[in-house]
């Protein structure tokens, strides 16, 4: 069985990939139709909904000839402390302008570190890639928050560092 | 007002929210599912034997009539993917005309007859032309109204309620149902004994 907040929380995840409220729906709905006709499994059913989900993204961009997720291969953010999300600030209103600006898969990193509260060994396991990638891909998100700052309060920024 | 990124990030998705009906609609699918848990095994006795039996014998009449409700459900979603899918395909028309008798005499190889409907009316969009199709492998009609993102798309086929599920019949009840697959808006309703869907771009919100 599948709780409301349980819900929820999958939709949230879904707009994190999609960035569109009715997409989102959509995904989530696909996701959930596959999940009941495979006989509800997993004894954790948000996080195997979650695979699902992302499964059925990355098929619907491979339809529309568009790439999911970005490869990269940027290891340099390995020594990144995995609490740098509560130690780099934004202006509240400035936080939909950074999810314009992040790929999908920043987006989807933020998402699982900053809501689900997953570590950066969880994520990777999640999402099958390293613990290296998904540092490198907060690192990124840090680093374009900032940019958006600097672009906005220009005069601040130097108080953020 | 500033925030750590974290705090920020979680604020952000708190807007988004599935509402009342889009949550009773997954409890409705993932309730189509549900399965009796096994009988359970005791020392063999005549009265717990009829006991159980009884209990089964109700538990699976309860289960056919819920098991009939939630079929509904899995089988409107199938026929909305099928057409959601459809009109975003948009394939090109078999015959074109903005005028209902002469499009639908071009089907002369369905076993039923189009019927108009006012639902679309021409203030909300001109008729095009249509072509064949198939709705959950039944011989069809699409016709298609308007052109470009206001494009609707409207399937006929007769209704059948084993195939289609429950859906409302506009002139008795008066409603229609609402789904969405795809970032497309479908309506189904009953009229004259066929079963219309419409489909068009949901628009987005602002």
């Amino acid at each position: 069985m599948l709780e409301h907040d349980q819900l929820q929380q999958l939709y949230r995840y879904c707009v994190s990939l999609t960035q569109h409220a009715h997409n989102a729906h959509d995904l989530l709905q696909t996701a959930v139709l596959k999940w009941v006709q495979k006989g509800q499994p997993g004894d954790a059913p948000e996080a195997y909904i979650r695979k699902i989900i992302r499964h059925q993204f990355i098929d619907d961009c491979r339809r529309q000839q568009c790439v999911a997720f970005d490869p990269i291969e940027d290891q340099s953010a390995l020594t990144l402390s995995e609490d740098v999300l509560e130690k780099q600030f934004i202006d509240s209103e400035l936080t939909a302008q950074l999810m314009d600006r992040l790929e999908n898969a920043e987006r989807e990193v933020l998402f699982l570190s900053a809501v689900v509260g997953m570590t950066a060994s969880e994520i990777a396991d999640e999402v099958g890639s390293s613990r290296g990638t998904v540092l490198s891909r907060i690192f990124r998100v840090k680093k374009k928050a900032q940019g958006i700052m600097q672009d906005i309060f220009p005069e601040r920024c130097g108080r953020n560092r | 007002m500033r925030q750590n990124l974290k705090k920020a990030t979680q604020d952000y998705y708190q807007q988004f929210e599935l509402d009342k009906e889009q949550l009773a609609e997954f409890d409705q699918l993932i309730q189509s599912d549900s399965r009796p848990a096994p009988p359970h095994r005791s020392k063999p006795s005549w009265w717990l034997t009829a006991a159980a039996s009884l209990v089964l014998l109700a538990s699976v009449a309860f289960i056919m009539l819920s098991y009939q409700t939630e079929f509904n459900e899995a089988r409107i979603l199938a026929i909305v993917e099928e057409v959601s899918k459809e009109h975003l395909e948009q394939d090109p028309l078999e015959i074109t005309g903005q005028q209902f008798a002469s499009v639908s005499g071009y089907f002369d190889k369905l076993d039923f007859a189009l019927s108009p409907t006012m639902q679309i009316p021409s203030s909300m969009a001109v008729l095009q032309g249509g072509r064949y199709c198939s709705i959950q492998s039944v011989k069809a009609a699409q016709l298609r109204y308007g052109t470009g993102g206001n494009a609707i798309t409207l399937y006929q086929v007769p209704y059948d309620k084993r195939l289609h599920g429950a859906i409302p019949d506009i002139n008795r009840e008066g409603k229609m149902l609402v789904r969405h697959s795809r970032g497309i808006e479908v309506k189904l309703w009953v009229e004259n004994g066929l079963l219309m869907t419409a489909a068009r771009k949901m628009h987005q919100a602002p």
